[in-house]
Protein backbone atom coordinates (compact mmCIF):
# COMPACT_ATOMS: atom_id res chain seq x y z
CA UNK A 1 0.00 0.00 0.00
CA UNK A 2 2.80 2.64 0.88
CA UNK A 3 4.54 1.72 -2.12
CA UNK A 4 2.08 2.07 -3.90
CA UNK A 5 1.53 5.95 -2.97
CA UNK A 6 5.09 6.26 -3.31
CA UNK A 7 4.93 5.50 -6.66
CA UNK A 8 1.51 7.54 -7.38
CA UNK A 9 3.26 10.38 -5.75
CA UNK A 10 6.66 9.65 -8.29
CA UNK A 11 4.44 9.31 -10.79
CA UNK A 12 4.72 13.79 -10.98
CA UNK A 13 8.11 12.96 -12.40
CA UNK A 14 6.97 13.08 -15.44
CA UNK A 15 8.79 12.45 -18.90
CA UNK A 16 9.05 14.59 -22.13
CA UNK A 17 8.55 11.95 -25.21
CA UNK A 18 11.09 11.23 -27.08
CA UNK A 19 11.14 12.54 -30.78
CA UNK A 20 10.70 10.17 -33.82
CA UNK A 21 14.23 11.19 -35.56
CA UNK A 22 16.09 10.73 -32.45
CA UNK A 23 15.35 6.90 -32.74
CA UNK A 24 15.66 6.90 -36.72
CA UNK A 25 19.27 8.70 -35.98
CA UNK A 26 20.24 6.07 -33.69
CA UNK A 27 19.20 3.11 -36.40
CA UNK A 28 21.44 5.08 -39.08
CA UNK A 29 24.40 5.46 -36.62
CA UNK A 30 24.10 1.93 -36.06
CA UNK A 31 23.83 1.01 -39.50
CA UNK A 32 26.62 3.13 -40.06
CA UNK A 33 28.42 0.89 -37.63
CA UNK A 34 27.54 -2.39 -38.80
CA UNK A 35 28.41 -1.68 -42.65
CA UNK A 36 31.58 0.96 -42.65
CA UNK A 37 31.72 0.53 -46.38
CA UNK A 38 28.30 2.87 -46.16
CA UNK A 39 30.89 6.07 -45.11
CA UNK A 40 33.97 4.67 -46.85
CA UNK A 41 34.35 6.53 -50.03
CA UNK A 42 33.65 4.72 -53.41
CA UNK A 43 36.83 4.18 -54.91
CA UNK A 44 36.40 6.52 -58.00
CA UNK A 45 35.79 8.94 -55.10
CA UNK A 46 38.97 8.14 -53.58
CA UNK A 47 41.06 7.85 -56.60
CA UNK A 48 40.42 11.19 -57.44
CA UNK A 49 40.90 12.38 -53.67
CA UNK A 50 44.49 11.16 -54.31
CA UNK A 51 45.01 14.48 -56.55
CA UNK A 52 45.10 16.12 -53.58
CA UNK A 53 47.63 14.53 -52.05
CA UNK A 54 50.36 14.66 -54.78
CA UNK A 55 52.10 18.05 -53.89
CA UNK A 56 52.01 20.87 -56.54
CA UNK A 57 55.77 21.01 -56.38
CA UNK A 58 55.41 17.35 -58.25
CA UNK A 59 52.79 19.15 -60.76
CA UNK A 60 54.99 22.42 -61.51
CA UNK A 61 58.05 19.80 -61.91
CA UNK A 62 55.73 17.48 -64.80
CA UNK A 63 54.47 20.87 -66.32
CA UNK A 64 58.25 22.05 -66.31
CA UNK A 65 59.80 18.88 -68.20
CA UNK A 66 56.88 19.11 -70.42
CA UNK A 67 57.44 22.62 -71.38
CA UNK A 68 61.15 21.45 -71.65
CA UNK A 69 60.33 18.68 -74.00
CA UNK A 70 58.16 21.00 -76.45
CA UNK A 71 61.18 23.49 -76.35
CA UNK A 72 63.81 20.95 -77.36
CA UNK A 73 61.54 19.96 -79.88
CA UNK A 74 60.39 22.97 -81.76
CA UNK A 75 62.97 25.15 -81.36
CA UNK A 76 65.84 22.62 -81.12
CA UNK A 77 65.66 21.41 -84.46
CA UNK A 78 67.23 25.31 -85.57
CA UNK A 79 70.19 23.40 -84.63
CA UNK A 80 70.70 19.44 -85.98
CA UNK A 81 67.89 17.41 -85.81
CA UNK A 82 69.45 14.22 -84.28
CA UNK A 83 70.35 16.84 -81.08
CA UNK A 84 66.83 18.34 -81.01
CA UNK A 85 65.40 14.59 -80.87
CA UNK A 86 68.24 13.57 -78.40
CA UNK A 87 67.38 16.21 -75.90
CA UNK A 88 63.61 15.51 -76.46
CA UNK A 89 64.12 11.86 -75.48
CA UNK A 90 66.21 12.68 -72.84
CA UNK A 91 64.06 14.93 -71.31
CA UNK A 92 61.09 12.33 -71.42
CA UNK A 93 63.36 10.48 -69.15
CA UNK A 94 62.91 13.22 -66.64
CA UNK A 95 59.24 13.67 -66.75
CA UNK A 96 59.06 10.14 -65.73
CA UNK A 97 61.77 10.69 -62.93
CA UNK A 98 59.33 13.77 -61.99
CA UNK A 99 56.83 11.18 -60.46
CA UNK A 100 59.69 9.26 -59.26
CA UNK A 101 60.07 11.34 -56.46
CA UNK A 102 56.39 11.41 -54.92
CA UNK A 103 56.42 7.38 -55.31
CA UNK A 104 59.89 7.15 -53.13
CA UNK A 105 57.92 9.42 -50.17
CA UNK A 106 55.42 7.04 -50.25
CA UNK A 107 57.94 4.15 -49.33
CA UNK A 108 59.96 5.31 -47.16
CA UNK A 109 60.44 3.90 -43.70
CA UNK A 110 58.42 4.42 -41.16
CA UNK A 111 55.40 4.82 -43.68
CA UNK A 112 54.94 1.13 -43.50
CA UNK A 113 54.17 1.38 -39.87
CA UNK A 114 51.61 4.18 -40.22
CA UNK A 115 49.55 2.73 -43.17
CA UNK A 116 48.69 -0.39 -40.72
CA UNK A 117 46.28 2.34 -38.97
CA UNK A 118 45.19 3.91 -42.60
CA UNK A 119 41.80 3.15 -43.83
CA UNK A 120 42.98 2.72 -47.28
CA UNK A 121 46.14 0.51 -47.55
CA UNK A 122 49.31 1.74 -48.92
CA UNK A 123 48.79 -0.57 -52.34
CA UNK A 124 45.67 1.61 -52.79
CA UNK A 125 47.28 4.89 -52.84
CA UNK A 126 50.17 3.72 -54.50
CA UNK A 127 48.11 2.62 -57.58
CA UNK A 128 46.15 5.69 -57.49
CA UNK A 129 49.64 7.84 -57.63
CA UNK A 130 50.76 5.48 -60.35
CA UNK A 131 47.84 5.34 -62.65
CA UNK A 132 47.36 9.18 -62.37
CA UNK A 133 51.12 9.77 -63.49
CA UNK A 134 50.74 7.40 -65.86
CA UNK A 135 47.44 9.05 -67.32
CA UNK A 136 48.96 12.81 -66.84
CA UNK A 137 52.23 11.82 -68.66
CA UNK A 138 50.96 9.93 -71.52
CA UNK A 139 48.45 12.55 -71.81
CA UNK A 140 51.68 15.10 -72.12
CA UNK A 141 53.58 12.38 -74.38
CA UNK A 142 50.79 12.28 -76.94
CA UNK A 143 49.79 16.04 -76.87
CA UNK A 144 53.76 16.88 -77.86
CA UNK A 145 53.90 14.01 -80.70
CA UNK A 146 50.49 14.86 -82.16
CA UNK A 147 51.51 18.87 -81.74
CA UNK A 148 54.99 18.25 -82.99
CA UNK A 149 53.56 16.20 -86.02
CA UNK A 150 51.20 19.01 -86.65
CA UNK A 151 54.16 21.79 -86.84
CA UNK A 152 56.20 19.73 -88.99
CA UNK A 153 58.63 18.75 -86.51
CA UNK A 154 58.34 14.36 -87.81
CA UNK A 155 55.48 11.60 -87.69
CA UNK A 156 53.29 11.50 -84.90
CA UNK A 157 54.78 7.93 -84.30
CA UNK A 158 57.92 8.48 -84.36
CA UNK A 159 57.49 11.27 -82.05
CA UNK A 160 55.52 9.57 -79.71
CA UNK A 161 58.03 6.63 -80.30
CA UNK A 162 61.39 8.98 -79.21
CA UNK A 163 59.66 9.78 -76.17
CA UNK A 164 57.82 6.95 -74.92
CA UNK A 165 60.52 4.34 -75.36
CA UNK A 166 63.07 6.16 -72.94
CA UNK A 167 60.18 6.60 -70.65
CA UNK A 168 59.04 3.47 -70.02
CA UNK A 169 62.50 2.18 -69.42
CA UNK A 170 63.05 4.84 -67.02
CA UNK A 171 60.01 3.62 -65.34
CA UNK A 172 60.77 -0.07 -65.32
CA UNK A 173 64.17 1.11 -63.62
CA UNK A 174 62.63 3.80 -61.41
CA UNK A 175 60.54 0.72 -60.48
CA UNK A 176 62.87 -1.75 -60.07
CA UNK A 177 65.11 0.60 -57.95
CA UNK A 178 62.30 1.63 -55.54
CA UNK A 179 61.63 -2.12 -55.12
CA UNK A 180 64.47 -3.12 -54.43
CA UNK A 181 65.47 -0.04 -51.39
CA UNK A 182 63.20 1.98 -48.96
CA UNK A 183 66.36 4.07 -48.01
CA UNK A 184 65.07 7.33 -47.72
CA UNK A 185 68.13 7.62 -50.86
CA UNK A 186 66.68 5.80 -53.52
CA UNK A 187 65.46 9.01 -55.60
CA UNK A 188 69.67 9.03 -55.62
CA UNK A 189 68.97 5.53 -57.70
CA UNK A 190 66.27 6.78 -59.79
CA UNK A 191 68.28 9.64 -60.51
CA UNK A 192 71.82 7.80 -61.40
CA UNK A 193 69.41 5.44 -63.69
CA UNK A 194 68.11 8.57 -65.14
CA UNK A 195 71.94 9.77 -66.04
CA UNK A 196 72.98 6.21 -67.22
CA UNK A 197 69.53 6.18 -69.65
CA UNK A 198 70.37 10.15 -70.88
CA UNK A 199 73.97 9.22 -71.40
CA UNK A 200 73.13 6.06 -73.10
CA UNK A 201 71.17 7.69 -75.09
CA UNK A 202 74.00 10.16 -76.28
CA UNK A 203 76.37 8.13 -76.94
CA UNK A 204 74.42 6.25 -79.60
CA UNK A 205 73.38 9.66 -81.39
CA UNK A 206 77.41 10.21 -81.51
CA UNK A 207 78.39 6.74 -82.26
CA UNK A 208 77.07 7.50 -85.65
CA UNK A 209 74.05 5.00 -85.64
CA UNK A 210 71.12 7.25 -87.31
CA UNK A 211 69.13 6.23 -84.11
CA UNK A 212 66.08 8.98 -85.04
CA UNK A 213 65.98 7.94 -88.96
CA UNK A 214 62.62 6.35 -89.71
CA UNK A 215 64.62 2.74 -90.37
CA UNK A 216 65.46 2.26 -86.81
CA UNK A 217 61.61 2.44 -85.72
CA UNK A 218 61.15 -1.13 -84.79
CA UNK A 219 64.17 -0.56 -82.10
CA UNK A 220 62.47 1.85 -80.43
CA UNK A 221 59.11 -0.06 -80.63
CA UNK A 222 60.80 -3.44 -79.30
CA UNK A 223 62.76 -0.83 -76.37
CA UNK A 224 59.13 0.99 -75.55
CA UNK A 225 57.89 -2.71 -75.27
CA UNK A 226 60.06 -3.62 -73.11
CA UNK A 227 59.61 -0.54 -71.07
CA UNK A 228 56.24 -1.63 -70.65
CA UNK A 229 56.74 -5.20 -69.97
CA UNK A 230 59.42 -3.70 -66.72
CA UNK A 231 56.90 -1.52 -65.61
CA UNK A 232 53.94 -3.60 -65.35
CA UNK A 233 55.57 -5.96 -63.78
CA UNK A 234 57.94 -4.04 -61.65
CA UNK A 235 54.50 -2.51 -60.75
CA UNK A 236 52.78 -5.80 -59.76
CA UNK A 237 56.06 -6.54 -57.38
CA UNK A 238 55.72 -3.13 -55.71
CA UNK A 239 52.29 -2.87 -55.33
CA UNK A 240 52.01 -6.60 -53.42
CA UNK A 241 54.63 -5.31 -51.35
CA UNK A 242 53.35 -2.09 -50.38
CA UNK A 243 49.90 -4.02 -49.62
CA UNK A 244 48.12 -4.17 -46.59
CA UNK A 245 48.87 -6.21 -43.54
CA UNK A 246 47.95 -9.81 -45.45
CA UNK A 247 50.87 -8.90 -48.24
CA UNK A 248 52.78 -7.91 -45.55
CA UNK A 249 52.74 -11.35 -43.08
CA UNK A 250 52.90 -12.95 -46.20
CA UNK A 251 56.14 -11.58 -47.45
CA UNK A 252 57.60 -11.84 -43.90
CA UNK A 253 58.34 -8.48 -43.17
CA UNK A 254 55.15 -8.10 -40.68
CA UNK A 255 55.84 -6.00 -37.22
CA UNK B 1 22.80 -9.17 -37.33
CA UNK B 2 21.26 -5.88 -38.79
CA UNK B 3 17.21 -7.11 -38.44
CA UNK B 4 17.64 -8.26 -34.70
CA UNK B 5 19.76 -5.18 -33.67
CA UNK B 6 16.96 -3.17 -35.29
CA UNK B 7 14.00 -4.65 -33.11
CA UNK B 8 16.30 -4.56 -30.37
CA UNK B 9 16.82 -0.66 -30.15
CA UNK B 10 12.92 -0.40 -31.11
CA UNK B 11 11.55 -2.76 -27.75
CA UNK B 12 14.43 -0.64 -26.18
CA UNK B 13 14.66 2.70 -26.65
CA UNK B 14 11.87 4.18 -24.83
CA UNK B 15 13.29 2.84 -21.74
CA UNK B 16 16.10 3.23 -22.08
CA UNK B 17 15.71 7.23 -22.77
CA UNK B 18 13.57 7.55 -19.52
CA UNK B 19 16.13 5.94 -17.87
CA UNK B 20 18.93 8.86 -19.59
CA UNK B 21 16.29 12.16 -19.13
CA UNK B 22 15.32 11.03 -15.52
CA UNK B 23 19.15 11.83 -14.68
CA UNK B 24 20.18 13.87 -16.81
CA UNK B 25 16.69 16.16 -17.25
CA UNK B 26 17.39 17.14 -21.01
CA UNK B 27 15.26 15.92 -23.35
CA UNK B 28 18.12 16.81 -26.41
CA UNK B 29 20.68 15.47 -24.58
CA UNK B 30 18.68 12.05 -23.23
CA UNK B 31 18.23 11.23 -26.79
CA UNK B 32 21.91 11.78 -27.41
CA UNK B 33 23.10 9.34 -24.46
CA UNK B 34 20.20 6.70 -25.58
CA UNK B 35 21.60 6.91 -28.96
CA UNK B 36 25.73 6.41 -27.58
CA UNK B 37 24.13 3.59 -25.51
CA UNK B 38 23.04 1.83 -28.56
CA UNK B 39 26.79 2.00 -29.98
CA UNK B 40 28.42 1.24 -27.21
CA UNK B 41 26.28 -2.14 -27.12
CA UNK B 42 27.13 -2.74 -30.09
CA UNK B 43 30.98 -2.46 -29.26
CA UNK B 44 30.80 -4.30 -26.36
CA UNK B 45 27.78 -6.87 -27.47
CA UNK B 46 29.55 -10.08 -26.84
CA UNK B 47 29.59 -9.31 -23.08
CA UNK B 48 26.16 -8.75 -22.20
CA UNK B 49 25.92 -12.25 -21.06
CA UNK B 50 26.91 -11.60 -17.82
CA UNK B 51 23.99 -9.57 -17.11
CA UNK B 52 21.32 -11.99 -18.29
CA UNK B 53 18.78 -9.93 -20.24
CA UNK B 54 19.78 -7.46 -22.62
CA UNK B 55 17.89 -4.78 -20.94
CA UNK B 56 19.94 -5.43 -17.94
CA UNK B 57 23.14 -4.90 -20.21
CA UNK B 58 21.67 -1.84 -21.66
CA UNK B 59 21.05 -0.48 -18.29
CA UNK B 60 24.75 -1.24 -17.12
CA UNK B 61 25.53 0.76 -20.19
CA UNK B 62 23.53 3.64 -19.70
CA UNK B 63 24.32 4.20 -15.87
CA UNK B 64 28.06 4.20 -16.55
CA UNK B 65 27.25 6.79 -19.76
CA UNK B 66 25.54 9.00 -17.06
CA UNK B 67 28.51 8.81 -14.47
CA UNK B 68 30.85 9.99 -17.37
CA UNK B 69 28.64 12.75 -18.35
CA UNK B 70 28.76 13.81 -15.20
CA UNK B 71 32.27 13.47 -14.77
CA UNK B 72 32.70 15.67 -18.17
CA UNK B 73 29.95 18.27 -17.45
CA UNK B 74 31.31 18.43 -13.41
CA UNK B 75 27.42 19.58 -12.46
CA UNK B 76 25.94 17.94 -9.31
CA UNK B 77 23.68 15.45 -10.73
CA UNK B 78 19.60 16.04 -11.09
CA UNK B 79 20.51 20.03 -10.84
CA UNK B 80 19.26 20.62 -14.51
CA UNK B 81 16.69 23.19 -14.77
CA UNK B 82 16.07 23.23 -18.37
CA UNK B 83 12.96 20.71 -18.84
CA UNK B 84 11.41 22.29 -15.76
CA UNK B 85 11.24 25.96 -16.92
CA UNK B 86 9.94 24.75 -20.59
CA UNK B 87 6.94 22.71 -19.24
CA UNK B 88 3.52 25.08 -19.64
CA UNK B 89 1.34 23.81 -16.69
CA UNK B 90 2.30 25.49 -13.38
CA UNK B 91 1.04 22.41 -10.86
CA UNK B 92 2.96 20.19 -13.21
CA UNK B 93 5.94 21.20 -12.91
CA UNK B 94 5.94 22.35 -9.21
CA UNK B 95 5.12 18.66 -8.68
CA UNK B 96 8.29 18.04 -10.79
CA UNK B 97 10.29 19.89 -9.04
CA UNK B 98 9.34 18.58 -6.07
CA UNK B 99 9.74 15.03 -6.95
CA UNK B 100 13.14 15.49 -8.13
CA UNK B 101 14.06 17.69 -5.16
CA UNK B 102 13.28 14.76 -3.32
CA UNK B 103 15.43 12.27 -5.14
CA UNK B 104 18.04 14.95 -5.45
CA UNK B 105 18.07 14.34 -1.41
CA UNK B 106 18.91 11.26 -1.93
CA UNK B 107 22.11 9.20 -2.33
CA UNK B 108 23.58 8.13 -6.05
CA UNK B 109 22.90 4.62 -5.34
CA UNK B 110 19.70 5.40 -3.76
CA UNK B 111 18.22 7.21 -6.27
CA UNK B 112 19.39 4.74 -8.75
CA UNK B 113 17.47 2.10 -7.29
CA UNK B 114 14.20 4.32 -7.51
CA UNK B 115 14.88 4.93 -10.74
CA UNK B 116 15.25 1.31 -11.75
CA UNK B 117 12.37 -0.13 -9.36
CA UNK B 118 9.94 2.42 -9.64
CA UNK B 119 10.48 4.54 -12.75
CA UNK B 120 11.87 1.65 -14.84
CA UNK B 121 10.26 -1.40 -13.26
CA UNK B 122 12.68 -3.81 -12.77
CA UNK B 123 12.59 -6.38 -10.25
CA UNK B 124 14.96 -6.64 -7.62
CA UNK B 125 16.54 -9.40 -8.96
CA UNK B 126 17.38 -7.71 -11.91
CA UNK B 127 18.40 -4.86 -10.70
CA UNK B 128 21.17 -6.42 -8.04
CA UNK B 129 22.28 -7.66 -11.57
CA UNK B 130 22.59 -4.32 -13.00
CA UNK B 131 24.50 -3.19 -10.04
CA UNK B 132 26.66 -6.14 -9.04
CA UNK B 133 24.91 -6.09 -5.56
CA UNK B 134 22.70 -9.34 -3.97
CA UNK B 135 19.36 -9.47 -4.02
CA UNK B 136 19.16 -8.78 -0.40
CA UNK B 137 21.41 -5.70 -0.02
CA UNK B 138 19.57 -4.14 -2.91
CA UNK B 139 15.70 -4.78 -0.67
CA UNK B 140 17.63 -3.48 2.17
CA UNK B 141 19.10 -0.36 0.53
CA UNK B 142 15.89 -0.14 -1.43
CA UNK B 143 13.85 -0.08 1.31
CA UNK B 144 15.74 2.86 3.18
CA UNK B 145 15.58 4.85 0.02
CA UNK B 146 11.98 4.51 -0.02
CA UNK B 147 11.85 5.80 3.88
CA UNK B 148 13.69 8.69 2.86
CA UNK B 149 11.88 9.58 -0.11
CA UNK B 150 8.49 9.99 1.79
CA UNK B 151 10.27 11.91 4.03
CA UNK B 152 11.09 14.29 1.74
CA UNK B 153 7.53 14.25 -0.11
CA UNK B 154 5.83 14.71 2.56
Amino acid sequence: MRQRKLKKELAGYTVPDFGPEGLENTLEAVQNVLHPERERMAKGQFFLDQLRFIRMGTWARKAGVAFLMIWCLFFGRTRTEGTALTLFSMTAIFLCLSGAWELGGLLRPGLLELQMTARNSLDRILLARLVLFGVFDGMVLVGIALAGSAFGCGKSWQLLLYSAAPYLAAAGGFLTILNRGREENAFLGCAAWSCFLCGALYCLTISGWKLYAESAGPVWLGAGLAGVAATVWKSAELLKKAGGNRNEINIGASV
Amino acid sequence: MKKEMEEIIRENYGDIYKYCFRHLNRKGEAEDMTQEVFLRFLTHREQYREYGKIKNYLYVIAGNAVKDYWKKHREQPGRAEEEDEKSGDMDEVLERVRVRAALDALEEQEREMIILRYYQELRIRDIGRIMDMPPSTVRLRLKKAESKLREQLA
